[in-house]
């Protein structure tokens, strides 16, 4: 009854294949943008901007981008981490060694940066099938962060290696640094968030018509040449459409919470949104924000109900219960529902459909 | 969508709730201090106790003072696994709480901060640890590093270290290794101990133990230079991972290894200690000669105060110099150093180790 999607009828194959073909849908995703913009600034508190909608922000387009990867052409990265410090750094280098003109822009010319190095990484993923581009990535991972760690001019020499973003303006609006409203690197993240956008165009071309055979390499998986030398043709190698998209992620890491060394961009990290990938849905744009939302948002949940229901327990305990009730979530959804939160969103739908009659 | 309105519901409505019950708590008259500790994680044996040292003294002085001129200590925990963004996140949701200072208790933590201090008019306290710039209050007025910064806490280790060599001027050449945590916390010292090694002419080895740290066996990997002949341990800063043990002198430590200075045996006072050779499961009945290796390998090239200044022979890389020290020098000397193996090495360690400590 909500979704009833009586007489909209499609007539081309861009708009049945687009990523919301339900008008309903549209306007559902219309109205969370004017609320993304509206209710943080209006009634958010510092600690709501600061910890919960800036990570979420810059994992959601992290995310976005391996999904492109793991969910649309079928390949695994372990990487992700690696590729978002090179983010990061380059971010922190434009913004750094250039006139304030340029550094304005650092987190989107840092994008291009890290697109250049999950170029050269991507390369292998070309010529061989298979888990190859998960060993390539891994490699990346430990190559990259030593790298950060090794060599000292990418931190500035930094005694301790630690990268802190200057305060920058976009506008006249101070967007970067620590004298910037939570408010305003918000926006900036959202500025960060083009890489979803750019995820999205990858997306619909991947559904759409130019990169047809992108997904359908999935099905018929050619003995010899890998899936994304498929793909190759009409796009880059895969490694670098994904790294450009995670790439805005740790920029906006960088320069919305300050100061960042290698280890944030550990291996770890890459696995947080591999499971966002998983736990989200593969292949669904709608799965990355909320694979997102469920990782960085839950574990903030937990800590705070019990403080919020009027509990007092050991800190120690309420972290074990945390990480308890956290890895329980995680089983308890992919036993549910193995294609992740998007397709549990996708049934609601479908059941919304016929609600409240029963057939 | 649903799931995802319902969550922002849920979790705004904690987070409304929150704050209020905080207010209720921290208002009355009391000083605020949030403790970021970690108690659990990788470095939960070192937080655990610092934790709870914390949680002790504060009692103490409400209790037994009636608080602080009879102001009394409100504190509350907070959980950072020693994880940089829980830290952060930690920092965000206690700050409402108007403290009077927060102490981060993690370089990594501090560093970010730091620029946030003089935005929200927070005092951070990083006692012996944290940014040694941060000690220069022209511009960082609200940071407060005292009493000791990493740098000086390295120079004062070098100091030390030349005191027992008899001045200074003796470390010229001699072998120093820097084992540190790779992480801001491990790196902060490094630049003053390579300016140091300059000035007094030590050489130098920096080696980076990663997160969480493999612990002791660090220093038994074959071929890290000068693994093999231990001499002093010194761990610098207060703050993390077992800093609250005090300097592990003449000890490996047990747990992960964040930083320990290592000194090639200029004075061979001991030996290694039992725990840390790998190979201590050696047959029992080592032959008497091969106890023999606790003395100063080359004492024909004594110094004029007796003391070995072990040279490195190119056939004596890796084993037999495990253990040299003149304190198990009752023992026979014998058997050239070609003689013994490894396996029997690490075993007359092991046992030199049991007679240095009676």
């Amino acid at each position: 009854m909500i979704y009833r999607e009586a007489g909209q009828f499609k007539s081309s194959y861009a708009s049945d294949q687009a990523i919301f073909p339900i008008v309903q849908d549209r306007w559902v995703v219309l109205a969370l943008l004017a609320a993304a913009v509206v209710v943080p600034t209006a009634l958010g508190s510092d600690y709501w901007l600061q910890a919960i909608l800036i990570p979420f922000l810059i994992y959601a387009p992290g995310r976005a981008g391996l999904n492109v990867l793991t969910g649309y052409a079928g390949q695994l990265s372990l990487g992700t981490g690696g590729f978002m410090a090179v983010g990061g750094y380059a971010a922190f280098k434009f913004a750094t060694a250039f006139p304030a003109s340029i550094s304005s822009w650092s987190s989107s010319l840092s994008g291009l940066a890290a697109a250049a190095v999950g170029l050269v990484f991507g390369i292998p993923s070309l010529r061989i099938k298979g888990f190859y581009l998960a060993v390539a990535t891994l490699a990346s991972q430990f190559f990259l962060i030593w790298l950060f760690n090794k060599v000292a001019w990418f931190s500035n020499y930094a005694p301790s290696g630690t990268i802190t973003a200057p305060a920058r303006t976009l506008f006249g609006v101070m967007v970067t640094g620590p004298a910037a409203s939570p408010e305003a690197r918000y926006a900036d993240g959202h500025r960060g968030g083009h890489g979803l956008r750019r995820s999205w165009s990858r997306t619909s071309s991947g559904a759409g018509w130019g990169g047809r055979g992108w997904p359908s390499g999935t099905a018929t998986s050619p003995p010899r040449s890998s899936r994304c030398g498929r793909c190759a043709p009409s796009s880059s190698p895969s490694g670098s459409p994904r790294s450009s998209a995670a790439s805005p992620a740790p920029s906006t890491c960088s320069s919305t919470s300050a100061a960042r060394r290698p280890q944030a961009f550990d291996i770890n990290l890459s696995f947080l949104v591999l499971f966002m990938v998983i736990i989200g849905g593969l292949g669904s744009v709608l799965g990355s924000f909320l694979g997102a939302a469920f990782i960085v948002m839950v574990p903030i949940f937990l800590v705070n109900a019990p403080h919020a229901l009027g509990l007092h327990m050991p800190v120690a305990l309420q972290k074990q219960l945390e990480l308890m009730v956290f890895g329980g979530l995680i089983l308890f959804f992919l036993i549910v529902e193995p294609n992740g939160l998007a397709r549990l969103w996708q049934i609601t739908k479908e059941k919304l459909r016929l609600w409240p009659f029963p057939h | 969508m649903r799931n995802r309105i319902l969550l922002i519901f849920i979790l705004a409505a904690a987070i409304a709730v929150g704050p209020w019950r905080a207010l209720l708590l921290a208002q009355g008259n009391s000083i605020f201090i949030p403790l970021l500790v970690y108690r659990t994680g990788p470095y939960a044996p070192s937080g655990i106790p610092i934790a709870n040292g914390f949680v002790d003294y504060f009692n103490l002085v409400n209790e037994r003072d009636g608080g602080i001129n009879g102001v009394k200590i409100a504190w509350e925990e907070c959980e950072t696994q020693y994880d940089t963004k829980q830290g952060v996140e930690c920092y965000e949701r206690l700050k409402g709480k108007s403290p009077v200072l927060v102490n981060p208790y993690s370089t990594g933590i501090t560093y970010q901060l730091i620029p946030k201090a003089p935005v929200d008019k927070v005092v951070v306290f990083s006692m012996g640890y944290g940014m040694t710039a941060a000690a220069d209050g022209r511009w960082f007025p609200w940071v407060f590093g005292f009493p000791t910064t990493y740098w000086s806490q390295a120079s004062a280790v070098i100091r030390y270290i030349g005191a027992q060599e008899g001045g200074l001027d003796k470390l010229k050449g001699k072998k120093i290794a820097h084992i540190f945590h790779n992480s801001p916390y491990g790196k902060e010292a490094n630049p003053t101990l390579e300016e140091l090694a300059k000035k007094y002419g030590f050489e130098l080895t920096q080696l980076a133990v990663d997160h969480p740290g493999p612990g002791a066996e660090v220093h038994l990997a074959p071929g890290a230079p000068a693994q093999s002949r231990l001499d002093l341990h010194v761990r610098l800063g207060r703050d993390e991972p077992g800093g609250g043990e005090g300097s592990g002198r003449h000890r490996l430590q047990d747990g992960p290894v964040h930083r320990q200075l290592v000194v090639a045996p200029t004075t061979p006072t001991w030996c290694p200690p039992a725990t840390a050779p790998r190979a201590t499961r050696a047959p029992p009945s080592t032959p008497p000669a091969a106890t023999s290796r606790c003395m100063p390998r080359s004492s024909s090239t004594s110094t004029t105060r007796g003391r070995a200044r072990a040279r490195r022979k190119p056939w004596a890389s890796r084993s037999t110099t495990a253990a040299s020290s003149t304190r198990c020098s009752r023992r026979r000397p014998s058997a050239p150093p070609w003689a013994s193996h490894g396996n029997k090495v690490a075993h007359r360690a092991s046992r030199c180790a049991g007679a240095s400590r009676t």
